[in-house]
């Protein structure tokens, strides 16, 4: 049955591939030949893999035919995959992705980013996304012609450094990130031993088992990426999750199942390292206003929540963390960083709390200062009286 | 990042170690081992490290975790599968366990891809 199926659907396949080739746009600007490439590449690897499938024709042993039809189920699932994302991004291309595009190149020559900057689309269905293999980050439509949620571009940026690239640079912070759950395996199977030894409850081992699972296999990267964004562009970031949490969050202390942490973790994981790198004032007031947060939204702490996020874990990955980003030689923020994007996601953070009110007027101006520094390569963002105000400190 | 970037993460990830897995298979199952020599020297390390250090590797955490979800890893001893992997072993208890290991790993990637799918909250 197989090797008919094969016959019949693979040649259409390798065709709808080559298809796809052919509809990448010839006159779009620089800053999508990285996705270009991207997804030629890909291509020719799911075109490559159809064809030794053809080739083998569904033949032979059971297991030989089961492991042909999960290869050829993974095939499709990544042609499906390029054609929704990246062709599809691809073509509809379009000045707001221009501008987004051009943001994120001055983001990463200010921070020294030791990778290929990722291509930006504003076809977000929902928040901000990275997908690593393509290296293409996806925004909301209209997130460009605002400032507060900026900041989240620089987590999407930590994202592809913790993909191995065999790249001795990026491989800095991938030891640092390995060594993070070597030290979650074995904070874990310590606190199994001591229940083991105590003859805990069965439920709460099963919790530990689960907790260890979810921090390696999913929360390590969301820390290791907040902890990317908040060293490299200090306290708005950290402000910018506030922020998230008011308008999207719900129990800041959740011992979740899905893939993120808790946003309290997060938090003090960020105060944490704005403490480590010369942000203590800043910290000190995103605390005292995270707390106001966490009141006015009722949430309470959980039992399980100090075991499942201790204070000593999140301790650890704080300094991997800074240590790795160190170590790639990226350009750490400090209360004296000049760099201009940097200043102004800052400086938004500070009026929005000086001012309230007439925030969102400065932020019309100082979005379309952005624009023509990203579109001239102007030295400084100026935008009205407000030029060379302080930020955070 | 939201959800369906972190799962596309996964997603790679376990795609690279299933496609690993099933040529070692096809190699084993074809050539008798003598075709894919470099996929099986990169799944018997893999393999090694699952029973010794499975944080030494973000594929073998992945696999780890992969493994102990589905309650698998009790039946560990996957260095003497790696060993015979080296050896070109094409035996029925060889093949059955890295089918065992495959079909783990294709549930989890089908969940992975419908998740990514399908999920968009933050």
């Amino acid at each position: 049955m197989l090797d008919e199926y094969f016959h019949g659907t693979v040649p259409q396949l390798i065709e709808r591939g080559r298809l796809l080739k052919g509809k990448i746009p010839r006159d779009l600007p620089r800053d999508y030949e990285g996705l270009i490439r991207a997804c030629d590449f890909e291509l020719d690897g799911i075109i490559n893999r159809l064809r030794e499938l053809q080739g083998a024709a569904g033949s032979g042993s059971p297991a030989l035919q089961h492991a042909q039809l999960r290869k050829f189920r993974r095939a499709v699932a990544d042609l499906d995959h390029i054609e929704t994302t990246g062709i599809a991004v691809l073509n509809r291309a379009h000045g707001d992705d221009h501008h987004a595009n051009r943001l994120l190149y001055r983001i990463c020559r200010e921070i020294k980013y030791p990778w290929v900057t990722p291509t930006v689309t504003t076809l977000s269905t929902g928040y901000f996304y990275i997908y690593t293999k393509l290296n293409l980050m996806f925004i909301p439509p209209a997130e460009g012609s605002f400032l507060l949620h900026l900041p989240d571009l620089y987590h999407e940026l930590g994202h592809p450094l913790l993909t191995p690239q065999n790249n001795p640079v990026l491989d800095r912070l991938l030891a640092c990130y390995l060594q993070c759950t070597a030290m979650v395996h074995d904070y874990f199977a310590d606190r199994r031993e001591a229940e083991d030894m105590r003859r805990g409850p069965q439920a709460f081992k099963e919790s530990i088992d689960r907790w260890e699972i979810l921090w390696t296999k999913y929360w390590l990267v969301e820390f290791f990426c907040d902890l990317f964004a908040v060293v490299t562009l200090g306290p708005a970031f950290a402000w910018a999750h506030l922020h998230l949490f008011m308008k999207k969050g719900s129990d800041a202390f959740a011992v979740s199942s899905g893939g993120h942490p808790a946003d309290d973790a997060r938090m003090r994981a960020l105060l944490a390292t704005l403490r480590q790198i010369g942000f203590n004032d800043a910290a000190n007031a995103i605390g005292a206003r995270w707390s106001e947060a966490l009141r006015l939204s009722d949430g309470v702490q959980g039992p399980d929540y100090p075991h499942c996020y201790p204070d000593e874990l999140i301790g650890f990955v704080v300094g991997k963390a800074i240590e790795g980003i160190r170590a790639m030689d990226c350009r750490i923020a400090t209360p004296g960083t000049g760099d201009p994007v940097h200043m102004l996601l800052n400086e938004a953070w500070v009026k929005f709390w000086t001012d309230p009110q007439s925030y969102h007027r400065w932020e019309s101006d100082a979005v379309k200062a952005l624009l023509d520094h990203c579109q001239n390569g102007t030295a400084n963002i100026r935008h009205g009286a407000d030029a060379g105000a302080e930020v955070a400190r | 990042m939201s959800d369906p970037g972190l799962y596309t993460h996964l997603y790679g990830q376990l795609r690279d170690c299933a496609e690993l897995i099933d040529d070692v298979i096809v190699d084993l199952e074809t050539a008798a081992g003598v075709g894919g020599a470099r996929q099986r020297k990169v799944l018997s390390a893999l393999l090694r490290a699952l029973d010794s250090a499975p944080a030494s590797d973000v594929s073998a955490t992945l696999l780890w975790n992969v493994l102990r979800k589905n309650k698998t890893q009790r039946r560990a001893g996957w260095s003497e599968i790696a060993d015979a992997i080296d050896r070109g072993d094409a035996s029925g208890e060889v093949i059955g366990r890295l089918e065992e290991l495959a079909r783990v790993l294709e549930v989890e990637r089908a969940e992975m891809n419908s998740r990514m799918h399908s999920s968009n909250a933050r």
